[in-house]
């Protein structure tokens, strides 16, 4: 995309070896842990959430095998109330909200941006150690009995009830502050550090909706802080804030939670629609169709993000007039994320479509969301919310959105920037065998959950009646087909960090900018400074050298 | 005319059995909005499909830059936004119609409180876990609860409601068929949440009257510790005591007479356990705890003389 070679491009100094690499350059475990390359950081984030992952994922299929019969399968109810906690705890705050951001975004934001690195390096480095920092303080938690609230953490129960708490709330607050720096650092990246030419609407849209994400990270988390600090200090000097006992309001709790809690959920599925739209610019060859609508339908649902908290409140006993304003502006969430789906179809009209393995998630990405974002218009419509609140239509619902949207993007985009990151190639009919068990696992799993949720399964039930026993089933095959995949996608990763051949410089043919410096990228990542000519999807424009391998 | 005919009303796939005219409307919505989006999901899938068909990449395609998009991208703007007018006028007004309360409505308090739902009518009678109420006749239950938040979720009725601390919440409606509504505990409330339950049961208005009348009376046929089998069942006793000696909230009932144990209030006693213990640890449960279970907060729970033998009959028999 970029004249990376062009004459009026100064020479970078001190690139001698042209086989020195990122990877390559400094060896040791302390030139990691001391690194201030995004590159290295981004990969150091990707090992950490990728770890998270596998930990929230034992606990899930916990959680399934322990609901394949009614009454005890293999766990008591105490235990059951732990392990769907953790799963909710590790896969929210340890996984999803750093996994595209944090890691991907911190490997690719700044080569999208012919930048040498981040706007500040070390705070980039800070928030890594925050992070695990945070991460440690949950896990010493959990070592220590964990907790049994839910993910939300709702009042009196969480003020009551006498597990570890304290810790795990510490933890969420301390990962608050790594996602605020990460945010502060990306916006200021963004801001500053794109390369001549790089103008707003040459930037990609993965950047745009990491800027949407940034910025929704940085307005929102303090509300968490503030929320959890409150509850800390609830707990230790027995101010009342939440607990009636106390003369607090429990519901205040929860409008405080969601206040945070809500953006986040776009925290987690905007980034990974901007993978999408990189995935699938690329497997098309194609100019993403409306392109400054997508980038501002980004912006559109940060900014709705924060409009809608009231809706996890619909039968909490908030006035109704609350509850028709809440109603309404959710339905407004539609219309940015339906001219992100429509123009993704219209992309591919025309196109040139090669069904590699990260364009197969961003096409299951495109299905899926789409179920997720019309059952989310179901639940706006009060009437029908107020059966189906907490029920397993809604665990469904979310679970399309955060698992069939998040994570098949996040999982795209690690396909698709691997071999940027290890300058490696993957086996890719081992991936594909991994995609489809993935697919039809994740399907199985929660298209089951829909059902049993609008006939009336409460979730959060260790304990179900007879008539929900066959769905619970379905579902639970299903999470073993859905563990099987990734099984199958990690042996594939590892195989090919073991012995894949070595990759081209652009071994999809893609005229972004990341793919135009060699791969893997140099620790400065240009050879010379990029001066921008077109857009990252400009591949009328593009010339035979930059879409060529090498 | 259902109720006149006492047939259970029809099940769907994806939904329950309807007890109301407005659970009836709510099902109409939900199978619209249902067709609605089947519909908007095979169109997308559709043309994705095709598009991946028609235009896999082929030697020689040509790489073109989208052309102006404009008007599409009004039009598919301008559409889902009309269509979200609609839907959210169909739920508002759906809602609104569930929240207006009825005029002369049968009033009933329903308690929530680890882990059972308590039923108060208005004479002052109360039941655990059994709620009776007449068919036809406009109802107004007012929800409180006495330790973490509860919901209380009728799917029959398509009506939840969270029952908070520190505050009343209500539903109203009016049930048209006769029969048995399940009743869960939709918001997560601990250890025995999920065994949280209890019945709606609906019944004509003259049954009910008798109801009111009597009270609970041990059903025909049965004996005395069959009664109380269903009884310890209805009050949830389960939730926090176990039959068969595994560790519960509560001390196992297993074996439970002439066991003797050692009190943790009033401290160090020592307690054998027989008709008059268990009477008095219903009616009074902080008199004298078990040793280890101090920390547990029993609900008092108000059963007639009759029903407490019955329950004393049947937990002799474990």
């Amino acid at each position: 995309m970029a004249s990376v070679a062009s004459t009026h491009a100064a020479p970078h100094h001190g690139q001698v070896d042209p086989n020195a690499n990122y990877l390559n350059a400094e060896k040791g475990i302390w030139s990691w842990l001391t690194t201030l390359d995004h590159k290295r950081i981004g990969l150091m984030y990707l090992a950490s959430v990728l770890v998270a992952f596998t930990l929230g994922g034992v606990f899930a299929l916990l959680v399934r095998l322990e609901l394949l019969t009614p009454g005890r399968t293999i766990m008591d109810a105490d235990t059951y109330n732990h392990v769907f906690t953790l799963h909710g705890v590790v896969m929210v705050f340890l996984f999803i909200i750093p996994s595209v951001p944090a890691a991907m975004g911190n490997f690719v934001l700044p080569i999208q941006l012919g930048a040498k690195d981040v706007a500040f390096p070390k705070l980039n480095l800070a928030s890594l150690y925050i992070y695990i920092f945070g991460a440690c303080f949950a896990l010493w938690s959990m070592i220590h009995g964990g907790v049994d609230t839910g993910w939300t953490f709702y009042t009196p129960y969480s003020t009551l009830t006498n597990s570890w708490v304290i810790p795990m709330v510490l933890g969420a607050f301390i990962m608050g502050f790594s996602s605020i720096l990460t945010g502060v650092n990306f916006i200021a990246t963004i801001h500053k550090m794109r390369a001549p030419g790089l103008t707003w609407s040459r930037l990609s849209l993965f950047t745009w909706s990491l800027y949407a994400t940034s910025i929704m990270q940085v307005l929102a988390t303090p509300v968490l802080a503030i929320t959890l600090f409150l509850l800390m200090i609830e707990r230790f000097l027995g101010l009342g804030i939440f607990d009636p006992h106390l003369g607090g309001d429990p519901v205040l709790f929860q409008h405080f939670f969601w206040f945070y809690s809500h953006p986040a959920v776009y925290i987690m599925i905007v980034p990974g629609m901007g993978v999408v739209s990189e995935l699938i610019a690329t497997f098309s060859r194609k100019a993403v169709v409306g392109y400054m609508f997508v980038a501002l339908s980004s912006l559109g649902l940060a900014l709705l993000g924060f409009l809608v908290w009231g809706h996890h409140l619909f039968v909490s006993g908030m006035s109704e007039y609350s509850a028709m304003v809440f109603s309404g502006i959710t339905f407004l969430v539609a219309i940015p994320s339906g001219v992100k789906v429509f123009n993704w179809v219209a992309t591919l009209y025309k196109a040139s479509i090669s069904l590699a393995s990260p364009m197969l998630y961003a096409l299951a990405f495109i299905f899926q969301f789409t179920i997720g974002g019309l059952t989310g218009l179901v639940l706006a419509m009060l009437a029908i919310d107020v059966h189906l609140h907490d029920t397993y239509y809604v665990v469904a619902h979310f679970h399309y959105v955060m698992v069939g949207g998040t994570v098949f993007g996040f999982f795209g985009g690690l396909h698709y920037w691997w071999p940027k990151m290890f300058g490696k190639l993957y086996d890719e009919t081992l991936a594909q065998i991994a995609f489809a068990l993935v697919f039809i696992g994740f399907n199985t799993t929660f298209m089951a959950q829909f059902v049993m949720g609008s006939r009336g399964m409460p979730r959060r039930y260790y304990d179900y009646l007879p008539q929900f026993t066959i769905f619970h089933q379905i579902s639970t095959v299903g999470s073993w087909i859905l563990g099987m995949g990734f099984l199958v996608m990690l042996f594939m990763f590892i195989k090919s960090l073991a012995s894949g051949k070595k990759s081209p410089r652009n071994p999809w043919g893609s005229c972004a900018l990341e793919w135009q410096t060699p791969t893997p990228p140099p620790v400065t990542n240009f050879l010379h400074d990029p001066v921008i000519t077109h857009g990252p999807y400009d591949y009328h424009l593009a010339t035979e050298a930059e879409l060529a391998e090498d | 005319m259902l109720a006149m005919l006492n047939l259970e009303p029809p099940t769907t796939f994806q939904l329950p059995a309807a007890f109301s005219a407005a659970a009836n409307d709510v099902d109409d919505i939900y199978y619209a909005m249902y067709w609605f989006s089947l519909v908007f999901t095979v169109a997308i899938t559709g043309a994705v499909l095709w598009f991946v068909f028609k235009y896999r990449r082929k030697p020689g395609d040509k790489l073109e830059p989208p052309g102006n998009v404009t008007v599409l991208e009004i039009t598919w703007t301008v559409i889902p936004i009309l269509f979200i007018v609609v839907l959210f006028h169909i739920g508002f007004k759906g809602y609104v119609a569930q929240a207006v309360p009825y005029e002369g409505a049968l009033e009933v308090r329903v308690r929530g409180t680890r882990w059972k739902w308590e039923f108060e009518y208005p004479n002052g009678m109360r039941e655990n876990g059994v709620l009776n109420l007449p068919v036809d006749k406009p109802v107004k239950l007012i929800l409180s609860s006495d330790d973490v938040i509860h919901s209380f979720f009728v799917p029959g009725l398509r009506l939840k409601k969270d029952a908070v601390p520190g505050m009343y919440s209500s539903i109203s409606f009016v049930p048209n068929v006769t029969g048995d509504a399940q009743v869960f505990c939709a918001e997560y409330c601990g250890t025995s949440h999920s065994a949280m339950l209890a019945m709606v049961h609906i019944v004509t208005q003259q049954q009910f009257d008798d109801y009111l009348k009597v009270g609970p009376q041990k059903p025909d046929g049965l004996t005395d510790a069959q009664w109380g089998e269903k009884l310890f069942a209805q009050n949830n006793c389960n939730t926090c005591h176990s039959r068969d000696g595994s560790r519960s909230p509560g001390p196992t009932f297993q074996h439970l007479f002439g066991r003797d144990e050692v009190m943790g209030t009033p401290s160090g006693v020592t307690v054998k356990i027989d008709d008059n213990y268990v009477h008095e640890s219903i009616q009074k449960p902080q008199a004298k705890i078990v040793m280890g279970y101090t920390s547990v907060q029993m609900p008092q729970f108000s059963l007639s003389e009759k029903q407490i033998d019955a329950l004393i009959a049947y937990l002799k028999t474990l």
